[in-house]
């Protein structure tokens, strides 16, 4: 009976596992990304139009979030997916194509940071995410106000936190992953992630009516 | 909503809280521009394509092989050692031919250099390498051409033999009329002829005036 109780608790883990995972598709076909990217190099067109496929939105969000400004964004997108295509004559399969391309936009952010100082001051408003008054009515419900504290509460991380919980989220990164991406030993990011979640959960659970 | 929060293992462990992940996913639905697709694509096609044609594939290659044949023939070139037809030299009367025409002192004196050095005392097996080595070039010594960072021993060898010709005739004596034939006049005009009988017609002239002024009374003929 116990036995049982405890099968079923992994099943269920890991039914929650894959439920996450499925957000992050790149998660379970690690092999074929380096595939497809190696496909590329030799001039397959076509399997670089596979990999772009799998990765650019989630790339997309993840600088979307971490520059909090569509225009940058789009430039360090740009940016990222080329530096990804000159780079794919001396590629070579040593770790997950996730992890290298996730390296090549944390990289590519700050330079991006570095050439924008007023970085911090452009972020001060995101369009999109500001409530249209035509959806007032809906924004009174309570999970469209957690969903509005929740990226209010990301904007507000700071920005070592939101980069860890961006890859964790959107990259569908481990722990070891993120570190190799940031360059952080691996119980900092676990740190980082941690803080952030538990800021973006307080930011969730806060009362209705409570800014 | 409170009820979907993580056990403090999961968080831990690196995992994040599920709450927070399925909010965060109801929210993220921020898709890459299709300009910017568009244009990655595009980015990423030309990239792929080959930066020659097929048609011009071949050039290359071809450009590659040229530039090495013409490199080889060129080294080969310079390397050979140029082989005149202007002089031989026969070990049996130890006397060297000069097929070009006489054109002066230095045929002469060159000439006589080469006699000395090929002549009958010379040992063997010296006068069979100059052999082997013959025909000799004598035009490029006489004319004093540029020295080829390519020549041979030989060359140079031939080149310094010709120099020390050329400081002897700067130093050849301006009267070649002994004291015994100067003490008479009629001695010394027959060295006269004999200089210029020679050839050596200035000295001749030389020595006439001198003797006109050593002996004033003689009438020259």
């Amino acid at each position: 009976m116990v036995a049982n109780v405890q099968i079923m608790t992994a099943v269920d883990l890991a039914l929650s596992r894959r439920t996450e995972l499925a957000y992050a598709p790149t998660m379970d076909k690690v092999p074929e990304d380096s595939a497809l990217m190696l496909r590329y190099r030799d001039g397959d067109v076509a399997a670089f139009e596979l990999l772009y496929q799998r990765h650019n939105d989630a790339l997309y969000r993840y600088l979307f979030r971490r520059c909090q400004h569509r225009d940058a964004a789009e430039d360090i997108f740009q940016e990222v997916w080329g530096k990804i295509i000159k780079a794919r004559e001396n590629y070579r399969p040593t770790a997950k194509f996730t992890t290298f391309l996730y390296r090549v936009a944390h990289n590519c952010f700050i330079d991006h940071v570095r050439r924008n100082k007023r970085h911090t001051q452009i972020a001060d408003v995101d369009p999109d995410n500001q409530p249209d008054p035509a959806d007032l009515p809906e924004m009174q419900t309570e999970r469209s106000l957690a969903r509005h504290r929740l990226i209010e509460a990301l904007r507000q991380l700071p920005d070592e936190q939101r980069d860890v919980f961006l890859l964790r989220e959107e990259a569908g990164l481990s722990l070891d992953q993120i570190a190799a991406v940031t360059g952080a030993n691996r119980e900092t990011t676990k740190s980082r992630l941690r803080y952030a979640t538990n800021k973006l959960r307080t930011a969730i659970d806060e009362p209705v009516g409570t800014p | 909503m409170t009820t979907e929060r993580n056990t403090p293992e999961s968080v831990a462990s690196g995992d994040s809280d599920a709450l927070v992940t399925r909010t965060y996913r109801e929210v993220a639905d921020q898709c890459a521009p299709e300009h910017l697709n568009r244009a990655i694509l595009e980015e990423a096609t030309n990239a792929a394509r080959p930066r020659y044609s097929r048609l011009i594939a071949w050039t290359r290659p071809m450009a590659w092989a040229a530039t090495a044949i013409l490199s080889v023939a060129l080294v080969l070139e310079l390397s050979k050692v140029p082989t005149p037809e202007l002089g031989t030299f026969e070990r049996d009367s130890g006397k060297f031919e000069v097929a070009s025409p006489k054109t002066g002192l230095a045929d002469d004196a060159t000439t006589e250099l080469l006699e000395e050095s090929g002549s009958p005392a010379m040992p063997p097996g010296r006068a069979s390498n100059a052999d082997a080595e013959a025909p000799i070039q004598i035009e490029s010594m006489k004319s004093g051409a540029k020295q080829s960072p390519f020549e041979s021993g030989l060359e140079k060898r031939q080149r310094s033999g010709l120099q020390k010709v050329r400081v002897e005739e700067q130093n050849l004596p301006a009267a070649s009329c002994s004291e015994e034939m100067t003490a008479a006049p009629a001695t010394w005009l027959e060295c006269i002829e004999d200089l210029e009988t020679a050839g050596r017609a200035e000295e001749a002239n030389q020595q006439r005036r001198q003797l006109q002024i050593s002996f004033p009374d003689f009438e020259l003929p």
